[in-house]
């Protein structure tokens, strides 16, 4: 039995097109430019996903406020991958960044719950309670992202929610690779989403000196199949690694937890045969 | 396929700072929720949780990272109990062969730093926003461990050190590592997560008796008790450890998982999700349900968790296995709880004891289970099973069993 990668869905400044993405990255195409939700900035230069809509997608529309930038971009991205799997048997591992800012809805609880610029407890249990948005623990805890792909998309098999940097796109993709070559379900929705396009987020990333902030979703579905056809790319335990070559730095900034399942997009539509987080992916060639 | 077993464990709980402090209490029954002494609550809608008694750490020497870590709460959790687990185990862990995996939520930045931020406009410094990240306590036992052999940090809300555990048992059976340090920490208590819960209506707001409000199955609870804390697991391929002679607590004997793809905050009455995590965990560790003696069921104390993880129970286990909720007494440790009520799991095991339910007065009809209330029940069991349900709909199950 082999493990194939079946699709792959995005949602990146470059487009959804996976050609059209690798084509762009391929030509140098930068989509860097001054971004208003960053105008605060000293640098408000970064590239963003202009289209977030996913009314289309969302069973109940009133949910739509709880999801984050980095939530829209997953489920845009996870729903471009799928069609129609079966419920029960699919694992789903998603990689995200720090938890998700919550785009500015705290501030004026904040504000209100200071005295002489320090924090006071008691002001927030009085002013800054009624301002306090109550839905923002929901908004805002990592996981929530991998919540709402398993409701909207009905994913029921096995689960986890990576948190931290690049590294955590590696870790989403092999424990799908893993729960299937172990027998524990047949497919595998593996991904990342991440956004740095906020005021905070933006900001903390210039600080750490990676910049343009970027943001992205990228969603891979891996299956398991008896005999891979011509032109399956076909995924295999190996430990020698390949030089990821950082070529979206340039094209759209930094997409944190997106940014190495973004440059393995970019491999698999370039090079024949790859070697990547302990995996080969190697394309059937008969 | 690998075996995995027990070598190592360490608590730091609303109930006691390391494991036999913990439990002794657990046994007894006792009340680790109170009003609250961090921050004065006069003014919230709820004003009392389980808190972790203050405690200093000694002066250790580390780099400015962890420093900083270590100044916070979580940070002096981690730190305590994964240590308390490494000096019980006798494991050397500087090596490429031991891995990490810490379930804990996501950086919160403290309020010091966000008044900062509104008042100064001025960014963080890197090892500010390192200790603040979400691989910030994992960063923290590379230092103090030495533990070389890849670390990752899982944020699936009150499930994540569950798939902690879950991981690290994976990691050794495949044969990436021989051992693993796992576990999760949480520090809920804090007046923005206080304010926050409080307001989405998922806390008991039992404010005139704190110590009756954490009362998981029972007619008449109200909600959850927000908790704090650490637990931590050192997993040893079985082999290795026998061969280094090892003092072998138990046997991590199978994980599952699974989500209910149902709504952000409740669980689908059938309890359909629950029973799965648990009928995978089974399958994984190739028990059947008559062999379970124990239940540390995830029991919040919500009106739906309850009833729903009920209706789950009966149908992956059934309804003759013993089954206990120790957030009745140090309420709810949320990403920290699946590692901690492992834990209690295999002390259980390891005792012949099985803690109670604390405050189960009248049990709710929809939750009619073969419950342990008040009080302690000596019992030998060979196998436990632990159950953590996140909101978001993740579910998790452990399996532990006495090592022979």
């Amino acid at each position: 039995m082999a493990i194939v990668l079946h699709k792959i869905g995005l949602a990146t400044p470059l487009g959804h097109d996976c050609d059209d993405f690798v084509n762009k990255i391929e030509h140098q195409t930068s989509v860097i430019t001054s971004l208003e939700p960053l105008a605060l900035l000293a640098c408000p230069q970064g590239s963003m996903v202009q289209d977030l809509s996913i009314r289309s997608i969302i069973k109940k529309r009133k949910e739509i406020k709880l999801y984050t930038r980095a939530a829209k971009l997953a489920l845009l991205a996870a729903y471009r991958c799928v069609g129609q799997i079966s419920k029960l048997d699919t694992a789903l591992f998603v990689a995200v960044g720090r938890e998700p800012p919550d785009e500015g809805s705290a501030e004026k609880c904040l504000i209100a719950s200071q005295r002489d610029g320090i924090f006071d407890e008691s002001l927030l249990a009085d002013k800054g309670r009624s301002l306090y948005p109550p839905l923002l623990p929901l908004r805002t805890l990592p996981n929530m992202i991998l919540a709402h792909i398993s409701i909207q998309l009905e994913i029921m098999g096995e689960n986890a929610c990576w948190a931290g940097g690049e590294e955590t796109g590696i870790q989403a993709f092999q424990s799908g690779f893993w729960a299937i070559k172990e027998g524990r379900c047949t497919q595998a929705l593996v991904g990342a989403a991440d956004s740095f396009i906020s005021l905070g987020a933006a900001r903390d990333l210039h600080r750490t000196q990676i910049i343009p902030p970027s943001e992205a979703g990228v969603f891979f579905l891996l299956k398991e199949k008896e005999t891979p056809e011509i032109g399956d790319i076909v995924v295999r335990p190996n430990q020698k690694e390949h030089e990821m070559r950082h070529y979206l730095l340039d094209c759209i900034g930094y997409a944190g937890a997106a940014q190495q399942l973004l440059e393995l997009v970019f491999s698999l539509h370039t090079q024949e045969n790859i070697s990547w987080g302990g995996l080969s992916f190697q394309k059937q060639l008969q | 396929m690998r075996d995995v077993v027990i070598t190592g464990i360490g608590m730091v709980t609303p109930l006691g700072l390391n494991v036999s402090q913990t439990w002794n209490s657990l046994i007894e029954g006792k009340n680790g929720i109170h009003r609250i002494q961090r921050f004065d609550p006069a003014g919230y809608p709820v004003r009392f949780a389980a808190e972790v008694p203050d405690f200093a750490l000694e002066d250790i020497s580390v780099s400015p990272l962890a420093t900083k870590i270590l100044q916070q709460l979580k940070g002096k959790f981690t730190y305590r109990a994964v240590r308390e687990a490494i000096q019980m185990s006798g494991i050397t862990t500087k090596s490429t062969r031991v891995g990490i995996c810490v379930g804990s939520e996501a950086a919160r930045p403290s309020l010091d730093h966000l008044a900062e931020q509104l008042n100064v406009q001025a960014p963080p410094d890197l090892d500010e926003m390192r200790s603040m990240a979400p691989s910030a306590p994992i960063d923290l036992i590379e230092e103090v461990s030495g533990a070389l052999g890849g670390s990752s940090v899982i944020s699936t809300a009150c499930t994540s050190s569950s798939q902690a555990v879950g991981e690290g048992l994976y990691r050794i059976r495949r044969g990436e590592v021989d051992a693993m340090i796992v576990g999760g920490v949480d520090v809920l208590v804090d007046p923005l997560m206080v304010m926050g819960f409080s307001l989405l209506g998922a806390l008991s707001t039992r404010n005139e008796a704190p110590e009756n409000a954490s009362r998981p199955f029972d007619l008449e609870r109200d909600g959850f008790v927000l908790g704090e804390g650490a637990g931590f697991l050192i997993l040893e391929e079985q082999e290795m450890a026998k061969l280094r002679g090892a003092d072998i607590l138990g046997k991590l004997s199978g994980f599952g998982c699974s989500s209910n793809a149902y709504r952000i905050t409740d669980s689908p009455p059938d309890g359909r999700g629950a029973a799965q995590s648990m009928m995978a965990a089974l399958r994984d560790a190739r028990l059947t349900p008559e062999q379970i003696g124990y239940i540390n069921a995830h029991g919040t104390s919500t009106k739906m968790n309850d009833t729903s993880e009920t209706r789950g129970i009966i149908k992956a286990i059934g309804k003759d296995t013993p089954v206990s909720s120790t957030k009745s007494m140090m309420g709810h440790l949320v990403a920290a709880c699946g590692a901690v009520e492992t834990i209690v799991s295999l002390q259980a095991i390891r005792n012949g004891v099985l803690p109670p339910t604390r405050n189960l007065e009248s049990i709710d009809p929809d939750c009619s289970l073969h419950h342990i209330p008040h009080h302690a029940r000596e019992v030998k069991i060979d196998h436990a099973i632990s159950n953590a349900f996140g909101f978001g709909g993740s579910n998790g199950t452990v399996v532990v069993s006495k090592w022979q």
